[in-house]
């Protein structure tokens, strides 16, 4: 694809975005802060078990949840929400000479910016409420690690949309997965936790290498290990990015007859 | 041949056939236990096109006839380049713009107006905002929507969203414009309006394709003609040979 494609093909991306945000929020009052309730109510009720019924015993939880819990919504509402998309916009990508990719990206921006917008208002209450112990490199760190998962993210959810194309169960086979990932990936507890000669298990979790750079960035910031948890980020986006380029050539020309 | 704005070579078009159909992880399972060696198998092809070659020049309106069935949409959308081709090549020297039906809004919660320009940004992305604000007001003032411009796209009756797009479409010189079946939609009034907006887009345009089953649309518009029947095509010439070609071969098969 040439520079100017791509150029193109992201102004797309960005005004589609811009339009279906529009569309989204437009009939309720204060849309965008009611998008961040999910997350954010979330993180209290989490906060509130496993720290005060629970008792997990870890310094600066509520850092912890964050890095965790809110990266975790963002990936699962993304994965949930993209999944069928090719197929319920069926009637748009038959219509319009469109990128089906460009719809899948746009809905995670979107989904994107929420979860950017739910993680400012915790932190902000966290900042004035609590104390400032989060690293100031971590802090720095964070948005370009994010765009990073961004990018994995949309890789993982365009696979998953092809796979529901052809078929049809992906979406149910997703969720039920999702709800075992969410008792697996260490999101409320800390990875120690786990019988050490499991550990290593995590490393193929692919929630949990997309959900770790938030956790070192916000709850234990340590450059080496920030720089190791972003490379199994890459190299997991490489291995998605070949799986969806392969996929993709081989399934392209019966998309339009099974979408 | 030189001027050609676009050019098909020994394009086929295959889908592949399954003697049991797959449709969910379950059904792929199931048959993975049942027979795991199918993998291996050589699937079976049922060939839509096979093997055409079409050359399309300057200033060429040509009308794509056939049954349904016959190949035609899947044709466009190897023409518009959504789909690339597996056997076969085809290459455009110009910019393709391509819409294939005009009963569905991008966003359709959105109203008439925002869809214009979403619909303006898809189809220009090169222009700026500014620009592309302009196509869009003046495509809604030509398609005489009035105050319906500003109601969501969801309530638009069909013709009234075929105007829309009628006008979108036609706003714009384009090098290669490919119109599947979108003049169904509008009223004969309308569809003659915008036929004059297109004849003098045409001018200023490189080619333009419509697949269209109003024969009479398409001999007022077109100057060629080409009728896909059995995977092949069939005739390719004047509009009006074509219209008699596909009425004496290809009625008693519809």
């Amino acid at each position: 694809m040439s520079i100017l494609k791509f150029a193109e093909e992201f102004k797309i991306a960005k005004v589609l975005t811009l339009f279906r945000m529009k569309a989204r929020y437009r009939n309720t009052v204060a849309g965008f802060v009611w998008v961040t309730i999910n997350p954010i109510s979330l993180f209290i009720v989490h906060a509130l078990i496993f720290k005060h019924v629970l008792k997990i015993d870890l310094p600066r939880y509520s850092l912890f949840l964050m890095g965790g819990v809110l990266p975790w919504v963002f990936a699962t509402s993304s994965v949930n929400m993209t999944t069928g998309l090719f197929v319920t916009s069926r009637q748009i990508l038959n219509s319009f000479k469109i990128n089906p990719f460009i719809l899948i990206f746009s809905t995670i921006i979107d989904n994107f910016l929420n979860f950017c917008f739910a993680l400012f208002i915790l932190l902000t209450i966290y900042f004035l409420g609590f104390s400032q112990d989060i690293s100031g490199l971590g802090f720095i760190l964070l948005l370009p690690s994010a765009l990073l998962v961004l990018i994995v993210v949309s890789l993982l959810c365009s696979i998953l949309a092809l796979f529901h194309t052809f078929y049809r169960d992906t979406m149910y086979v997703v969720q039920f997965i999702n709800s075992m990932m969410y008792f697996l990936t260490p999101i409320f507890y800390p990875v120690s936790l786990i019988p050490e000669k499991f550990r290593f298990l995590v490393n193929f979790n692919p929630y949990y290498i997309l959900i770790q750079p938030f956790q070192i960035c916000l709850w234990d910031f340590d450059l080496s290990r920030l720089f190791i948890s972003l490379s199994q980020v890459s190299v997991l986006g490489i291995i998605l990015g070949v799986i969806l380029h392969l996929y993709w050539k081989k399934k392209h020309a019966e998309f339009y007859i099974y979408v | 041949m030189s001027d050609a704005i676009l050019s098909v070579k020994d394009l086929t078009i295959q889908y592949r056939i399954k003697k049991y159909p797959i449709v969910t992880l379950r059904d792929k399972f199931i048959h993975l236990l049942k027979d795991p060696f199918s993998i291996f198998h050589s699937p079976s092809y049922y060939n839509v096109l096979k093997g055409v070659n079409l050359q399309f020049s300057k200033g060429e309106v040509v009308a794509l006839l056939g049954v349904n069935g016959s190949g035609k949409s899947s044709l466009c959308r190897y023409l518009s380049q959504i789909c690339k081709p597996q056997i076969g090549q085809v290459l455009a020297n110009g910019k393709i713009k391509a819409i294939f039906n005009t009963d569905v809004g991008v966003i359709p919660e959105l109203s008439g107006r925002e869809n214009a320009f979403l619909l303006a940004s898809m189809m220009y992305p090169e222009l700026s905002n500014n620009e592309i604000k302009k196509i869009a007001d003046e495509a809604i003032s030509f398609s005489e929507l009035g105050e319906y411009a500003d109601v969501a796209f969801q309530y638009y009756s069909k013709g009234m969203k075929a105007r829309m797009y009628l006008s979108l479409i036609s706003s714009e010189p384009a090098d290669i414009l490919i119109l599947d079946e979108v003049f169904d939609g509008a009223d004969v009034f309308f569809n003659h309006k915008v036929s004059i907006r297109i004849k003098d887009m045409i001018k200023n345009s490189g080619v333009v394709i419509f697949v269209s089953h109003s024969l009479e649309h398409v001999t007022e518009v077109c100057n060629r003609g080409i009728v896909l029947n059995g995977g092949a095509v069939a005739y390719d010439g004047a509009i009006d040979g074509a219209k008699n070609y596909y009425l004496e071969h290809c009625s008693l098969q519809g």
